[in-house]
Protein backbone atom coordinates (compact mmCIF):
# COMPACT_ATOMS: atom_id res chain seq x y z
CA UNK A 1 0.00 0.00 0.00
CA UNK A 2 1.41 3.77 -0.68
CA UNK A 3 1.07 5.62 1.98
CA UNK A 4 -1.81 8.94 1.45
CA UNK A 5 -1.20 12.16 2.16
CA UNK A 6 -3.26 13.23 4.65
CA UNK A 7 -6.41 14.76 4.04
CA UNK A 8 -7.35 17.96 5.17
CA UNK A 9 -10.68 17.43 7.87
CA UNK A 10 -13.25 18.84 5.56
CA UNK A 11 -12.42 16.63 3.12
CA UNK A 12 -12.46 13.03 5.45
CA UNK A 13 -15.63 14.86 6.52
CA UNK A 14 -18.37 15.06 3.65
CA UNK A 15 -16.61 11.44 2.58
CA UNK A 16 -18.31 10.52 5.89
CA UNK A 17 -21.57 12.22 4.73
CA UNK A 18 -20.94 10.52 1.66
CA UNK A 19 -20.88 6.95 3.11
CA UNK A 20 -23.29 7.45 5.66
CA UNK A 21 -25.79 8.60 2.49
CA UNK A 22 -24.78 4.86 0.84
CA UNK A 23 -25.76 3.16 3.92
CA UNK A 24 -28.77 4.60 5.74
CA UNK A 25 -31.27 2.73 2.78
CA UNK A 26 -29.43 -0.86 2.68
CA UNK A 27 -29.74 -0.57 6.68
CA UNK A 28 -33.30 0.55 6.36
CA UNK A 29 -34.35 -1.94 4.29
CA UNK A 30 -32.51 -4.70 6.26
CA UNK A 31 -34.09 -3.67 9.12
CA UNK A 32 -37.68 -3.91 7.39
CA UNK A 33 -37.04 -6.74 6.03
CA UNK A 34 -36.25 -8.34 9.65
CA UNK A 35 -38.94 -6.93 11.27
CA UNK A 36 -41.46 -7.69 8.42
CA UNK A 37 -40.41 -11.40 8.37
CA UNK A 38 -39.73 -12.10 12.13
CA UNK A 39 -43.40 -13.11 12.32
CA UNK A 40 -43.49 -14.82 8.61
CA UNK A 41 -45.67 -17.95 8.87
CA UNK A 42 -44.99 -17.97 4.88
CA UNK A 43 -43.52 -20.85 3.63
CA UNK A 44 -42.02 -18.87 0.93
CA UNK A 45 -40.73 -16.04 2.69
CA UNK A 46 -39.02 -17.45 6.38
CA UNK A 47 -38.08 -15.00 8.78
CA UNK A 48 -34.75 -13.32 7.97
CA UNK A 49 -33.21 -14.51 11.63
CA UNK A 50 -33.80 -17.55 10.32
CA UNK A 51 -32.02 -17.53 7.41
CA UNK A 52 -28.88 -15.61 8.78
CA UNK A 53 -29.05 -18.59 11.55
CA UNK A 54 -28.91 -21.24 8.80
CA UNK A 55 -26.84 -19.51 6.73
CA UNK A 56 -24.23 -19.32 9.61
CA UNK A 57 -24.85 -23.14 10.48
CA UNK A 58 -24.48 -24.37 6.40
CA UNK A 59 -21.88 -21.95 5.18
CA UNK A 60 -19.79 -20.76 7.89
CA UNK A 61 -19.43 -23.76 10.42
CA UNK A 62 -20.79 -26.70 8.11
CA UNK A 63 -17.93 -25.89 5.34
CA UNK A 64 -20.21 -24.94 2.90
CA UNK A 65 -17.93 -22.14 1.78
CA UNK A 66 -15.04 -25.03 1.10
CA UNK A 67 -17.78 -27.26 -0.78
CA UNK A 68 -19.68 -25.02 -2.67
CA UNK A 69 -18.06 -21.89 -2.87
CA UNK A 70 -14.46 -22.49 -3.47
CA UNK A 71 -14.99 -24.89 -6.18
CA UNK A 72 -17.20 -22.89 -7.93
CA UNK A 73 -14.83 -19.68 -8.07
CA UNK A 74 -12.15 -21.79 -9.27
CA UNK A 75 -14.60 -22.99 -12.20
CA UNK A 76 -15.31 -19.21 -12.64
CA UNK A 77 -12.07 -17.96 -12.87
CA UNK A 78 -10.90 -21.06 -14.87
CA UNK A 79 -13.50 -20.85 -17.87
CA UNK A 80 -13.13 -17.08 -18.03
CA UNK A 81 -9.55 -17.23 -18.04
CA UNK A 82 -9.82 -19.60 -20.97
CA UNK A 83 -12.56 -17.11 -22.44
CA UNK A 84 -9.46 -14.58 -22.18
CA UNK A 85 -7.06 -16.14 -23.66
CA UNK A 86 -9.23 -17.19 -26.36
CA UNK A 87 -10.81 -13.83 -27.17
CA UNK A 88 -7.79 -12.09 -26.83
CA UNK A 89 -5.89 -14.40 -29.42
CA UNK A 90 -8.39 -14.51 -31.84
CA UNK A 91 -9.64 -10.94 -32.28
CA UNK A 92 -6.12 -9.53 -32.32
CA UNK A 93 -5.60 -12.04 -35.38
CA UNK A 94 -8.77 -10.57 -36.54
CA UNK A 95 -8.39 -7.23 -35.91
CA UNK A 96 -4.78 -7.05 -37.84
CA UNK A 97 -6.45 -8.90 -40.75
CA UNK A 98 -8.92 -7.03 -41.92
CA UNK A 99 -9.94 -9.10 -45.20
CA UNK A 100 -9.88 -12.34 -42.54
CA UNK A 101 -12.32 -10.59 -40.08
CA UNK A 102 -14.73 -9.28 -42.97
CA UNK A 103 -14.48 -12.75 -44.28
CA UNK A 104 -15.13 -14.52 -41.20
CA UNK A 105 -17.60 -11.60 -39.78
CA UNK A 106 -21.30 -14.05 -40.65
CA UNK A 107 -19.80 -16.94 -38.94
CA UNK A 108 -18.98 -15.00 -36.06
CA UNK A 109 -22.29 -12.91 -35.61
CA UNK A 110 -24.10 -16.30 -36.06
CA UNK A 111 -22.24 -17.83 -32.74
CA UNK A 112 -21.85 -15.10 -31.16
CA UNK A 113 -26.10 -14.51 -31.66
CA UNK A 114 -26.75 -17.90 -29.80
CA UNK A 115 -28.00 -17.22 -26.38
CA UNK A 116 -25.49 -19.19 -24.48
CA UNK A 117 -27.98 -21.46 -22.49
CA UNK A 118 -29.20 -22.88 -25.61
CA UNK A 119 -26.29 -24.72 -26.26
CA UNK A 120 -26.53 -26.11 -23.03
CA UNK A 121 -27.77 -29.73 -24.32
CA UNK A 122 -25.71 -29.73 -26.79
CA UNK A 123 -23.01 -29.74 -24.17
CA UNK A 124 -24.57 -32.17 -22.12
CA UNK A 125 -25.02 -34.30 -25.13
CA UNK A 126 -21.31 -34.32 -26.48
CA UNK A 127 -19.40 -33.79 -23.21
CA UNK A 128 -21.56 -35.22 -20.71
CA UNK A 129 -22.29 -33.16 -17.60
CA UNK A 130 -18.78 -33.54 -15.96
CA UNK A 131 -16.41 -30.67 -15.51
CA UNK A 132 -15.35 -30.56 -18.80
CA UNK A 133 -19.17 -29.58 -19.69
CA UNK A 134 -19.06 -26.96 -17.49
CA UNK A 135 -16.11 -25.49 -18.48
CA UNK A 136 -16.50 -25.13 -22.37
CA UNK A 137 -19.97 -23.81 -22.01
CA UNK A 138 -17.88 -20.94 -19.12
CA UNK A 139 -15.49 -20.38 -21.35
CA UNK A 140 -17.42 -20.84 -25.20
CA UNK A 141 -20.15 -18.39 -23.99
CA UNK A 142 -18.16 -15.64 -22.68
CA UNK A 143 -15.52 -15.65 -25.35
CA UNK A 144 -17.57 -13.71 -27.78
CA UNK A 145 -18.07 -10.01 -25.85
CA UNK A 146 -13.87 -10.43 -25.80
CA UNK A 147 -12.83 -10.87 -28.94
CA UNK A 148 -15.75 -8.24 -30.55
CA UNK A 149 -14.08 -5.82 -28.05
CA UNK A 150 -10.47 -7.02 -29.00
CA UNK A 151 -11.10 -6.63 -32.79
CA UNK A 152 -12.06 -3.35 -32.44
CA UNK A 153 -9.35 -2.00 -29.73
CA UNK A 154 -6.30 -3.42 -32.36
CA UNK A 155 -8.62 -1.73 -35.25
CA UNK A 156 -8.34 1.64 -33.41
CA UNK A 157 -3.81 1.37 -33.33
CA UNK A 158 -2.50 4.50 -34.95
CA UNK A 159 -1.67 3.41 -38.43
CA UNK A 160 1.55 5.80 -38.07
CA UNK A 161 2.17 3.14 -35.09
CA UNK A 162 1.76 0.38 -37.66
CA UNK A 163 4.67 1.87 -39.62
CA UNK A 164 6.95 2.61 -37.70
CA UNK A 165 6.50 -1.03 -35.90
CA UNK A 166 7.09 -2.18 -39.66
CA UNK A 167 10.26 0.18 -40.30
CA UNK A 168 11.53 -1.08 -36.80
CA UNK A 169 10.61 -4.66 -37.85
CA UNK A 170 9.45 -6.10 -34.61
CA UNK A 171 8.68 -9.44 -33.80
CA UNK A 172 4.92 -10.56 -33.71
CA UNK A 173 5.31 -11.64 -30.73
CA UNK A 174 6.91 -7.82 -29.84
CA UNK A 175 3.84 -6.04 -31.91
CA UNK A 176 1.51 -7.42 -30.05
CA UNK A 177 3.13 -7.33 -26.81
CA UNK A 178 4.32 -3.74 -26.38
CA UNK A 179 1.67 -2.29 -29.12
CA UNK A 180 -1.55 -3.92 -29.79
CA UNK A 181 -2.11 -5.41 -26.21
CA UNK A 182 -1.84 -2.11 -24.63
CA UNK A 183 -3.74 -0.16 -27.05
CA UNK A 184 -7.02 -2.47 -26.91
CA UNK A 185 -6.61 -3.00 -23.61
CA UNK A 186 -9.30 -0.85 -21.94
CA UNK A 187 -11.60 -2.11 -25.12
CA UNK A 188 -10.72 -5.37 -23.68
CA UNK A 189 -11.79 -4.58 -20.20
CA UNK A 190 -14.56 -3.18 -21.60
CA UNK A 191 -15.72 -6.56 -23.03
CA UNK A 192 -14.32 -8.26 -19.95
CA UNK A 193 -16.74 -6.72 -17.69
CA UNK A 194 -19.33 -7.97 -19.81
CA UNK A 195 -17.81 -11.46 -20.24
CA UNK A 196 -17.83 -11.97 -16.73
CA UNK A 197 -21.25 -10.99 -15.64
CA UNK A 198 -21.91 -13.48 -18.73
CA UNK A 199 -19.81 -16.16 -16.94
CA UNK A 200 -21.07 -15.86 -13.87
CA UNK A 201 -24.93 -16.83 -15.13
CA UNK A 202 -23.47 -19.44 -17.27
CA UNK A 203 -21.90 -21.04 -14.46
CA UNK A 204 -25.19 -20.82 -12.12
CA UNK A 205 -26.65 -22.48 -14.68
CA UNK A 206 -24.10 -25.11 -15.82
CA UNK A 207 -23.82 -26.37 -11.92
CA UNK A 208 -27.69 -26.25 -11.86
CA UNK A 209 -27.36 -29.22 -14.68
CA UNK A 210 -24.46 -30.98 -14.06
CA UNK A 211 -23.28 -32.95 -11.67
CA UNK A 212 -23.26 -32.34 -7.99
CA UNK A 213 -21.10 -29.61 -6.58
CA UNK A 214 -21.11 -25.66 -6.42
CA UNK A 215 -23.59 -22.84 -5.10
CA UNK A 216 -25.94 -23.66 -8.59
CA UNK A 217 -26.26 -26.71 -7.70
CA UNK A 218 -27.10 -26.37 -4.25
CA UNK A 219 -29.78 -23.65 -4.68
CA UNK A 220 -31.17 -26.24 -7.28
CA UNK A 221 -31.35 -29.07 -5.40
CA UNK A 222 -32.24 -27.45 -2.34
CA UNK A 223 -35.25 -25.70 -4.18
CA UNK A 224 -36.05 -29.32 -6.01
CA UNK A 225 -36.31 -30.93 -2.26
CA UNK A 226 -38.63 -27.81 -0.90
CA UNK A 227 -35.66 -26.98 1.32
CA UNK A 228 -37.01 -23.14 1.29
CA UNK A 229 -34.58 -21.69 4.47
CA UNK A 230 -31.24 -23.61 2.47
CA UNK A 231 -32.18 -22.18 -0.74
CA UNK A 232 -32.49 -18.48 0.59
CA UNK A 233 -29.10 -18.82 2.14
CA UNK A 234 -27.93 -19.90 -0.89
CA UNK A 235 -29.54 -17.27 -3.14
CA UNK A 236 -27.83 -14.63 -0.16
CA UNK A 237 -24.38 -16.41 -0.41
CA UNK A 238 -24.09 -15.93 -4.18
CA UNK A 239 -25.42 -12.29 -4.17
CA UNK A 240 -22.29 -12.16 -1.78
CA UNK A 241 -20.20 -13.85 -4.09
CA UNK A 242 -21.32 -11.94 -6.60
CA UNK A 243 -20.57 -8.57 -5.26
CA UNK A 244 -17.50 -9.73 -4.04
CA UNK A 245 -16.35 -10.57 -7.62
CA UNK A 246 -17.20 -7.20 -9.21
CA UNK A 247 -14.98 -5.41 -6.06
CA UNK A 248 -12.13 -7.44 -7.05
CA UNK A 249 -12.95 -7.12 -10.83
CA UNK A 250 -12.93 -3.27 -10.65
CA UNK A 251 -9.54 -3.45 -8.20
CA UNK A 252 -8.22 -5.70 -10.92
CA UNK A 253 -9.65 -3.22 -13.96
CA UNK A 254 -7.99 -0.24 -11.90
CA UNK A 255 -4.54 -1.92 -11.85
CA UNK A 256 -4.54 -3.04 -15.36
CA UNK A 257 -5.21 0.45 -16.68
CA UNK A 258 -3.50 2.13 -14.29
CA UNK A 259 -1.39 3.90 -17.06
CA UNK A 260 -4.50 4.55 -19.36
CA UNK A 261 -6.25 6.50 -16.45
CA UNK A 262 -2.95 8.44 -15.97
CA UNK A 263 -2.77 8.93 -19.55
CA UNK A 264 -6.44 10.70 -19.98
CA UNK A 265 -6.01 12.48 -16.96
CA UNK A 266 -2.38 14.20 -18.10
CA UNK A 267 -3.87 14.42 -21.77
CA UNK A 268 -6.95 16.21 -20.02
CA UNK A 269 -4.69 18.48 -18.24
CA UNK A 270 -5.11 16.75 -14.70
CA UNK A 271 -2.78 16.15 -12.72
CA UNK A 272 -4.48 12.67 -11.78
CA UNK B 1 -9.95 0.20 -52.26
CA UNK B 2 -10.89 -2.96 -53.45
CA UNK B 3 -11.36 -4.31 -50.03
CA UNK B 4 -13.88 -2.41 -49.20
CA UNK B 5 -16.01 -3.04 -52.61
CA UNK B 6 -19.38 -4.32 -51.64
CA UNK B 7 -19.36 -7.63 -54.33
CA UNK B 8 -15.61 -8.47 -53.09
CA UNK B 9 -16.83 -8.65 -49.01
CA UNK B 10 -20.02 -10.57 -50.01
CA UNK B 11 -17.94 -13.14 -52.25
CA UNK B 12 -15.69 -13.09 -49.33
CA UNK B 13 -18.00 -13.89 -46.85
CA UNK B 14 -19.95 -16.44 -49.17
CA UNK B 15 -16.59 -18.10 -49.43
CA UNK B 16 -16.04 -18.08 -45.35
CA UNK B 17 -19.34 -19.18 -44.82
CA UNK B 18 -19.29 -22.45 -46.92
CA UNK B 19 -16.12 -23.53 -45.26
CA UNK B 20 -17.72 -23.06 -42.02
CA UNK B 21 -20.45 -25.35 -43.34
CA UNK B 22 -18.39 -27.83 -44.85
CA UNK B 23 -16.09 -27.98 -42.09
CA UNK B 24 -19.24 -28.84 -40.15
CA UNK B 25 -20.53 -31.14 -42.56
CA UNK B 26 -17.14 -33.07 -42.37
CA UNK B 27 -16.94 -32.64 -38.77
CA UNK B 28 -19.96 -34.91 -38.28
CA UNK B 29 -18.28 -37.50 -40.05
CA UNK B 30 -16.14 -37.96 -38.47
CA UNK B 31 -15.37 -40.45 -35.29
CA UNK B 32 -15.17 -37.87 -32.61
CA UNK B 33 -18.55 -36.61 -33.50
CA UNK B 34 -20.51 -39.86 -34.59
CA UNK B 35 -20.06 -41.04 -30.84
CA UNK B 36 -22.45 -38.27 -29.79
CA UNK B 37 -24.69 -38.54 -33.10
CA UNK B 38 -23.82 -35.03 -34.25
CA UNK B 39 -26.08 -34.35 -37.36
CA UNK B 40 -24.48 -32.33 -40.40
CA UNK B 41 -25.81 -29.03 -42.18
CA UNK B 42 -28.26 -31.30 -44.28
CA UNK B 43 -29.64 -33.76 -41.56
CA UNK B 44 -29.79 -29.95 -39.16
CA UNK B 45 -31.80 -28.36 -42.45
CA UNK B 46 -34.15 -31.00 -42.78
CA UNK B 47 -35.02 -31.47 -39.22
CA UNK B 48 -36.07 -27.83 -39.15
CA UNK B 49 -38.15 -27.84 -42.13
CA UNK B 50 -39.65 -30.47 -40.48
CA UNK B 51 -40.29 -29.04 -37.49
CA UNK B 52 -41.30 -25.89 -39.43
CA UNK B 53 -44.73 -28.10 -40.31
CA UNK B 54 -45.27 -28.82 -36.85
CA UNK B 55 -47.42 -26.49 -34.54
CA UNK B 56 -45.04 -27.33 -31.58
CA UNK B 57 -42.39 -25.17 -32.88
CA UNK B 58 -44.14 -22.67 -33.76
CA UNK B 59 -45.65 -22.09 -30.29
CA UNK B 60 -42.19 -22.72 -29.10
CA UNK B 61 -41.30 -19.80 -31.18
CA UNK B 62 -43.96 -17.55 -30.01
CA UNK B 63 -43.91 -18.74 -26.12
CA UNK B 64 -39.75 -17.38 -25.66
CA UNK B 65 -40.20 -14.41 -28.17
CA UNK B 66 -43.26 -13.33 -25.49
CA UNK B 67 -41.40 -13.82 -22.60
CA UNK B 68 -38.22 -12.37 -24.12
CA UNK B 69 -40.48 -8.85 -25.21
CA UNK B 70 -42.04 -8.66 -21.65
CA UNK B 71 -39.55 -9.29 -19.77
CA UNK B 72 -38.17 -6.44 -21.81
CA UNK B 73 -40.73 -4.00 -21.75
CA UNK B 74 -41.49 -4.57 -18.18
CA UNK B 75 -37.82 -3.66 -17.36
CA UNK B 76 -38.01 -0.28 -19.64
CA UNK B 77 -41.06 0.47 -18.08
CA UNK B 78 -39.71 0.05 -14.41
CA UNK B 79 -36.05 0.59 -14.82
CA UNK B 80 -36.29 4.04 -17.08
CA UNK B 81 -38.45 6.01 -15.32
CA UNK B 82 -36.84 5.11 -12.39
CA UNK B 83 -33.34 5.37 -13.19
CA UNK B 84 -34.06 9.18 -14.48
CA UNK B 85 -35.47 9.88 -11.27
CA UNK B 86 -32.80 8.64 -8.99
CA UNK B 87 -30.22 10.04 -11.63
CA UNK B 88 -32.10 13.94 -10.83
CA UNK B 89 -30.93 14.10 -7.74
CA UNK B 90 -27.59 13.49 -5.92
CA UNK B 91 -29.10 12.76 -2.69
CA UNK B 92 -31.26 9.75 -4.43
CA UNK B 93 -28.31 8.74 -6.15
CA UNK B 94 -25.62 8.16 -3.14
CA UNK B 95 -28.68 6.58 -1.41
CA UNK B 96 -29.50 3.85 -3.96
CA UNK B 97 -25.85 3.30 -5.12
CA UNK B 98 -24.99 0.81 -2.97
CA UNK B 99 -28.22 -1.20 -3.38
CA UNK B 100 -28.22 -1.31 -7.48
CA UNK B 101 -24.65 -2.32 -7.25
CA UNK B 102 -25.38 -5.15 -4.79
CA UNK B 103 -28.32 -6.06 -6.26
CA UNK B 104 -27.74 -6.00 -9.92
CA UNK B 105 -24.85 -8.46 -9.45
CA UNK B 106 -27.30 -11.16 -8.03
CA UNK B 107 -27.16 -13.39 -11.50
CA UNK B 108 -30.85 -13.84 -11.88
CA UNK B 109 -30.29 -17.67 -12.93
CA UNK B 110 -29.87 -18.05 -9.85
CA UNK B 111 -33.10 -16.41 -8.58
CA UNK B 112 -34.87 -19.14 -10.81
CA UNK B 113 -35.79 -22.11 -8.25
CA UNK B 114 -37.39 -18.84 -6.39
CA UNK B 115 -38.94 -17.56 -8.78
CA UNK B 116 -40.49 -21.52 -9.59
CA UNK B 117 -41.84 -21.72 -6.22
CA UNK B 118 -43.35 -18.82 -6.52
CA UNK B 119 -44.71 -18.35 -9.90
CA UNK B 120 -44.66 -22.52 -10.53
CA UNK B 121 -43.84 -23.51 -14.42
CA UNK B 122 -45.16 -20.53 -16.25
CA UNK B 123 -44.66 -17.89 -18.78
CA UNK B 124 -45.04 -15.59 -15.40
CA UNK B 125 -41.90 -17.18 -14.08
CA UNK B 126 -39.57 -16.62 -17.16
CA UNK B 127 -41.16 -12.89 -17.49
CA UNK B 128 -40.40 -12.25 -13.78
CA UNK B 129 -36.46 -13.40 -14.00
CA UNK B 130 -35.77 -12.06 -17.42
CA UNK B 131 -37.02 -8.68 -15.82
CA UNK B 132 -34.79 -8.70 -12.85
CA UNK B 133 -31.67 -9.49 -15.37
CA UNK B 134 -32.39 -6.72 -17.61
CA UNK B 135 -33.73 -3.77 -15.23
CA UNK B 136 -30.01 -3.39 -14.39
CA UNK B 137 -28.35 -2.14 -17.56
CA UNK B 138 -31.66 -0.29 -18.69
CA UNK B 139 -31.68 1.38 -14.46
CA UNK B 140 -28.13 2.15 -14.34
CA UNK B 141 -27.80 3.87 -18.03
CA UNK B 142 -31.22 5.71 -17.12
CA UNK B 143 -29.56 7.39 -14.10
CA UNK B 144 -26.66 8.40 -16.11
CA UNK B 145 -29.55 10.14 -18.17
CA UNK B 146 -30.58 11.81 -15.60
CA UNK B 147 -27.29 13.38 -14.40
CA UNK B 148 -25.99 14.14 -17.72
CA UNK B 149 -29.28 16.05 -18.83
CA UNK B 150 -27.26 19.12 -20.26
CA UNK B 151 -28.41 22.32 -18.78
CA UNK B 152 -27.58 24.52 -21.53
CA UNK B 153 -29.52 22.52 -24.15
CA UNK B 154 -32.79 23.09 -22.24
CA UNK B 155 -31.76 26.84 -21.90
CA UNK B 156 -31.84 27.09 -25.64
CA UNK B 157 -34.79 25.20 -25.77
CA UNK B 158 -36.97 27.32 -23.53
CA UNK B 159 -35.44 30.45 -24.95
CA UNK B 160 -36.63 29.48 -28.56
CA UNK B 161 -39.68 28.87 -26.82
CA UNK B 162 -40.18 25.35 -27.68
CA UNK B 163 -44.04 24.09 -26.25
CA UNK B 164 -43.60 21.61 -23.53
CA UNK B 165 -44.63 18.54 -26.23
CA UNK B 166 -41.90 19.77 -28.49
CA UNK B 167 -39.11 20.18 -25.59
CA UNK B 168 -40.07 16.45 -25.03
CA UNK B 169 -39.75 14.90 -28.28
CA UNK B 170 -37.07 16.90 -29.90
CA UNK B 171 -34.60 17.66 -26.73
CA UNK B 172 -35.43 15.71 -23.28
CA UNK B 173 -36.20 12.26 -25.48
CA UNK B 174 -33.20 12.62 -27.81
CA UNK B 175 -31.13 13.07 -25.48
CA UNK B 176 -32.07 10.15 -22.95
CA UNK B 177 -32.21 7.59 -25.62
CA UNK B 178 -28.94 8.40 -26.66
CA UNK B 179 -27.76 7.64 -22.88
CA UNK B 180 -30.20 4.70 -22.20
CA UNK B 181 -29.43 3.07 -25.99
CA UNK B 182 -25.82 1.26 -24.81
CA UNK B 183 -28.10 -0.48 -21.41
CA UNK B 184 -30.88 -0.89 -23.95
CA UNK B 185 -28.65 -3.10 -26.15
CA UNK B 186 -27.41 -4.98 -23.81
CA UNK B 187 -30.14 -5.87 -22.07
CA UNK B 188 -32.18 -7.27 -25.19
CA UNK B 189 -28.97 -9.87 -25.81
CA UNK B 190 -29.09 -10.63 -22.32
CA UNK B 191 -32.61 -11.20 -21.82
CA UNK B 192 -32.76 -13.64 -24.29
CA UNK B 193 -29.94 -15.94 -22.54
CA UNK B 194 -31.56 -15.38 -19.91
CA UNK B 195 -35.23 -16.48 -20.83
CA UNK B 196 -33.62 -19.69 -22.42
CA UNK B 197 -32.00 -20.77 -19.21
CA UNK B 198 -34.97 -19.56 -17.47
CA UNK B 199 -37.11 -21.88 -19.65
CA UNK B 200 -34.45 -24.79 -19.34
CA UNK B 201 -34.35 -24.52 -15.76
CA UNK B 202 -38.01 -24.50 -14.79
CA UNK B 203 -38.77 -26.87 -17.81
CA UNK B 204 -41.79 -24.07 -18.53
CA UNK B 205 -43.80 -25.89 -21.52
CA UNK B 206 -44.61 -24.23 -24.84
CA UNK B 207 -40.77 -22.37 -25.16
CA UNK B 208 -37.74 -22.84 -26.86
CA UNK B 209 -36.07 -24.22 -24.02
CA UNK B 210 -38.49 -26.79 -23.36
CA UNK B 211 -38.30 -27.92 -26.49
CA UNK B 212 -34.41 -28.36 -26.32
CA UNK B 213 -34.41 -30.44 -23.16
CA UNK B 214 -37.12 -32.76 -25.02
CA UNK B 215 -35.04 -33.43 -27.68
CA UNK B 216 -32.09 -34.14 -25.56
CA UNK B 217 -34.22 -36.28 -23.08
CA UNK B 218 -35.38 -38.11 -26.33
CA UNK B 219 -32.12 -38.09 -28.00
CA UNK B 220 -32.90 -36.42 -31.38
CA UNK B 221 -30.13 -34.68 -32.10
CA UNK B 222 -31.39 -33.03 -35.47
CA UNK B 223 -33.95 -31.11 -33.68
CA UNK B 224 -31.87 -30.22 -30.89
CA UNK B 225 -29.44 -28.47 -33.43
CA UNK B 226 -32.61 -27.35 -35.33
CA UNK B 227 -33.75 -25.11 -32.15
CA UNK B 228 -30.14 -24.39 -31.46
CA UNK B 229 -30.46 -22.87 -35.45
CA UNK B 230 -33.94 -21.46 -34.37
CA UNK B 231 -32.39 -19.41 -31.41
CA UNK B 232 -29.83 -17.89 -33.13
CA UNK B 233 -31.93 -16.89 -35.95
CA UNK B 234 -33.54 -15.10 -32.91
CA UNK B 235 -30.09 -13.68 -31.94
CA UNK B 236 -29.53 -12.74 -34.98
CA UNK B 237 -33.15 -10.90 -35.60
CA UNK B 238 -32.88 -8.73 -32.15
CA UNK B 239 -29.49 -7.64 -33.11
CA UNK B 240 -30.14 -6.95 -36.43
CA UNK B 241 -33.38 -5.28 -35.06
CA UNK B 242 -31.69 -2.89 -32.94
CA UNK B 243 -29.22 -1.86 -35.46
CA UNK B 244 -31.83 -0.79 -37.53
CA UNK B 245 -33.36 1.17 -34.81
CA UNK B 246 -30.43 2.93 -33.71
CA UNK B 247 -29.85 3.79 -37.63
CA UNK B 248 -33.33 5.49 -37.56
CA UNK B 249 -33.11 6.65 -33.90
CA UNK B 250 -29.54 7.52 -33.52
CA UNK B 251 -28.34 8.68 -36.36
CA UNK B 252 -27.70 12.31 -35.48
CA UNK B 253 -25.37 10.92 -32.28
CA UNK B 254 -21.52 11.45 -33.09
CA UNK B 255 -20.85 8.47 -32.07
CA UNK B 256 -22.22 6.45 -34.24
CA UNK B 257 -23.18 8.88 -37.32
CA UNK B 258 -19.89 6.82 -39.18
CA UNK B 259 -22.04 3.80 -38.81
Amino acid sequence: MTARPTQPAGQSRTRMVGLLWQAWLPLAAAVAIWFWSSGSQSYFFPPLSRVLEETWRIWFAGGGILRDIVPSFVRLITGFALALVLGVALGTILGINRTLEVAMRPVTEALRAIPGAALLPIAMMFLASGETMKLSMIAFISTWPILLNTIEGVRSVDPTLRLVMASFRLSPWYRFRYVFLPAAAPQIMAGARISFAVSVAVMVIVEMFGTPGGMGYFIRHAQQTFQVVPMWTGILMLGLFGYALNVLFRLIERRVLRWHYAMAAHSEGGNQ
Amino acid sequence: MRLDSAPWTLTLQVAATGLALAAWFLFARTGLADKADMPGPVETLSALWELWKTAGYWQAVGGTVRAWALGLLLSIAIGVPVGLLIGRSRRSFESTRFMIDFLRTIPSLALVPLALLLFGQSLTMVIVVCCLATVWPLLIQSIYAGQHADHYLHTVARSFRLSRWHRIAYVLAPEALAFIWPGLRIAATASLLVTIGAELVGAVRGTLGFNLLEAQAFNQPAFLFAYVLTSCALGLMINGGLLLLQRRLLWWHPAWRGG
